[in-house]
């Protein structure tokens, strides 16, 4: 965990370490001004700045990124479908060519 | 094991383990050993690790794990770790298997499978119909059933457009993989036969959707022999009345079954078009299953048959007890096999006597397990004992799976049915008319005393009671003084009212007779009329006393009590595959432990199922037929024991629910039918 933290948030810049802060809801993220601001992303394309560095930890922790992921399953899929019955038809041309 | 079969067996494993192992290698994120400190690590790197990475660097640790498959995942998430837990020591994994890829990784696998089975001369010569139009239907099948298919993956879309690449992509798919069956099944369709067996290793339900391969195959099958036939049959005909009927009789209803256990071979829905569709689908799987036989009678082999019957009972054992002791092959049965549902965790206690997994339940392997004992003990008498060798140190898996399986009325019936082979084979009792007599007269005798001096009445009445007791009776009513000690109060008011020997009150609260279900009146009525014929049991009497000493009283009162068509529906039934009305219409309320009262009761008995959904007309029909095929077939052909076997089995369990067992009682009954010479003894 501590390498992807500091993979996408960088070293701590005031030493500090990530301790989680899941329990506690009245927390409060200050912003640190030698830090510079990291935009992460969610599985569904929601984005954040963070100001911190234990901001931007504790959200890396939650599973937030610093890249886009822009997955297109269907779009995936039809490629897929159609690869596959492309080959098909490849391998049966073949196959009466052969015979 | 020739260059061609090796060859198959590389590329069978590859497509398994390849998309399972699969992971981007330059994110950086690598799987850590897995305690309570790195469940964080699991949670927030979703999609990122594959299973076998995972598994690799976590097989020696010291901790139990539990692998989930998670169908509603996207693709990109496909054989990685979506989701880690703890839960009372147990880690649970969750791995995306979206349902598409499934499907396609599935229909792949099962159809390299079937190129297993070796290639005869001939080579099956019908048109391509059926696999031209099935996937359509299928396509049908997942807009209809869309409650369904939208729980199981986050791309379904149901919509019927151009636009919609999920199903345009599945169609594509389908169309695909229908003419590689076709393909593949061209050359081998003579030898299908004696395959069959392999129904109880191989289930083939489609991860993440409501339909089986065998279906799939069949209904392709069934589609080119309709496409061939030249006349319309009488059953043809009373087949299509019946439809007409289901179709016309639907009403607006919100009614869901998930499928549990028999997922795959069952409507989820009660709508219009999911009817039409298991409608024709169960039509054309019953053609599909007569060209099967009618194509491959002639190269049936029952050495061939017995040595595929040991086969998968041997393998069923092994995996079985595989399975419940390492995770990772307890997920790879579930998913190579098309279980319907996840194989047991352990090998103690109660769980030890159930083979689920390769069986959605445990009586109905008993049954396959007795039926393979019985065609070894036939197959014994007519076939080479040097032939049969190789396979009799194998009959201990069969017999140890028939001892695990706690079915002790498959056990009863083979011992019978052995007893009479052998007999008939030994000539040990000779029958004669003497002999026939004398028997009757030992009956009636026994019946007279059994009645005089046994707790008759309790025995012939604890049908009803059962039945009341599940019923919503009483529902307003508040908590008696429970002397009885009942566990509700309808229950004590039942007691009461059975002990006074008139049950019929009951029902003269206005709310109790409109609670109580339709047959559970008509079942009342038959049982306390008011005229008596001599020596002439009470059919409702006679039930209830074969329930009892069978162990079904609870489960058929249960039945009786969720029960509940009008007079059409009694008459036609439900519609095939159709639950739905049966499990959610009639309010009742369980008399059953908490913890139980959400299960899937079933009615557990095939004459019940078939009841529901054909009626009591389809019942008939399906039951003469069945009668004319065994009164007609060779009584010295092989099947014609192991066959009165299944069906002896099947009217006290729900094995018909079962695709395996379905299959297996159905080719038994073709084999039979068409095989009158007994050519194949």
């Amino acid at each position: 965990m501590n390498d992807l933290i500091k993979q996408v948030c960088g070293d701590s810049t005031n030493g500090e370490s990530y301790v989680n802060i899941v329990s506690d809801p009245n927390y409060v993220f200050l912003p640190d001004p030698s830090f510079v601001k990291v935009k992460l992303y969610d599985v569904d394309g929601n984005s954040v700045i963070v100001n911190s560095w234990i901001e931007c930890a504790h959200y890396v922790s939650g599973g937030w990124s610093s890249t886009l992921e822009t997955f297109n399953g269907s779009s995936f899929l039809i490629k897929l479908v159609i690869g596959i019955s492309f080959s098909y038809i490849l391998f049966k041309f073949i196959l009466i060519r052969n015979d | 094991m020739t260059n061609q079969k090796k060859f198959l067996s590389v590329v069978a494993i590859f497509l398994i383990l390849i998309p399972f192992s699969t992971s981007d290698k330059n994110d950086n994120i690598e799987p850590v050993v897995l305690d309570d400190s790195t469940i964080g690590y699991y949670q927030s790197t979703t999609c990122k690790i594959s299973l076998l990475e995972f598994y690799q660097s976590n097989y020696s640790s010291n901790i139990e794990i539990y692998i989930n498959n998670n169908n509603y995942a996207d693709i990109n998430c496909f054989g990685k770790i979506t989701g880690l837990d703890k839960n009372a020591n147990v880690f649970f994994v969750s791995i995306g298997t979206n349902s598409v890829i499934t499907l396609i990784i599935q229909t792949l696998l099962w159809t390299l499978l079937l190129l297993f089975i070796p290639k005869t001369k001939n080579t099956w010569k019908v048109n391509r119909f059926g696999a031209l139009l099935i996937p359509y239907l299928f396509i049908f099948q997942y807009v209809s059933e869309n409650r369904f298919y939208q729980r199981e993956n986050i791309l379904f879309d149901g919509n019927i457009s151009f636009n919609n690449l999920y199903l345009i992509s599945i169609l594509i798919f389908l169309s695909t993989a229908s003419w590689m069956v076709f393909d593949v099944l061209r050359g081998r369709l003579e030898n299908l036969i004696n395959y069959i067996p392999f129904v109880f290793l191989f289930i083939f339900t489609f991860n993440g959707a409501n339909i089986n391969f065998y279906i799939f195959i069949f209904s392709i099958l069934g589609l080119s022999k309709v496409a061939s036939e030249k006349k319309v049959t009488f059953v043809n005909v009373v087949y299509l009345l019946f439809s007409i009927f289901w179709l016309i009789n639907i009403e607006e209803n919100d009614y869901f079954f998930d499928g549990d256990k028999i997922r795959g071979f069952t409507n989820s829905s009660y709508n219009f078009q999911s009817q039409l569709f298991w409608i024709v689908i169960f039509f054309l799987f019953i053609k599909g299953a007569q060209l099967t036989v009618s194509v491959g009678l002639k190269n049936f082999s029952k050495l061939l048959f017995l040595k595929n019957l040991i086969i998968t009972s041997t393998l069923i054992t092994i995996l079985g007890i595989f399975g419940s002791f390492f995770p990772l092959i307890n997920f790879f049965n579930f998913y190579i096999f098309g279980q319907n549902k996840r194989g047991i965790k352990s090998f103690e206690s109660v769980d030890g006597n159930t083979w689920r997994g390769f069986s959605s339940s445990a009586e109905s392997l008993g049954e396959f397990y007795g039926f393979i004992i019985l065609f070894f003990i036939i197959a014994y008498f007519s076939v080479e004992k040097s032939e049969l060798k190789p396979y009799s140190y194998l009959i201990f898996f069969p017999i140890y799976g028939l001892y695990r399986s706690n079915n002790f009325a498959a056990f009863l019936s083979l011992l019978i049915l052995i007893f009479i082979f052998i007999n008939f084979k030994m000539k040990i009792i000779k029958f004669n008319k003497k002999y026939f007599f004398t028997f009757i007269l030992f009956v009636v005798v026994l019946a007279s005393i059994f009645i005089n001096f046994s707790n008759y009445d309790f025995y012939s009445s604890n049908l009803i009671y059962e039945a009341t007791r599940h019923q919503n009776f009483y529902g307003e009513v508040a908590q008696l003084n429970n002397k009885l000690k009942s566990t509700s109060k309808s229950h004590y008011l039942v007691l009461e009212a059975i002990e006074k020997d008139d049950v019929g009150t009951i029902l003269l609260d206005k709310e109790n007779n409109d609670t109580a279900s339709s047959s559970f009146k008509l079942l009342l009525n038959i049982f306390t009329q008011s005229f008596n014929i001599p020596l002439i049991p009470n059919i409702v009497a006679l039930i209830s006393l074969v329930a009892f000493f069978i162990n079904r009283s609870e489960m058929w009162g249960i039945f009786i009590a969720k029960y509940s068509p009008d007079t059409h529906e009694a008459i036609f039934g439900f519609g095939p595959m159709q639950l739905n009305k049966y499990l959610y219409e009639q309010k009742v309320r369980l008399d059953v432990p908490k913890n139980l009262q959400s299960s899937l009761f079933l009615p557990h008995s095939s004459i019940a199922d078939t009841l529901i959904f054909f009626g009591i007309l389809g019942l008939f029909i399906a039951l003469c037929l069945i009668i004319y095929v065994l009164f007609k077939s060779n009584k010295n052909h092989i099947m014609f024991l192991p066959t009165i076997f299944l069906i002896l089995n099947i009217s006290k369990s729900d094995s018909l629910l079962y695709i395996n067992s379905f299959i297996l009682t159905l080719f038994c009954l073709l084999i039979l039918d068409r095989d009158k010479n007994g050519a194949n003894n």
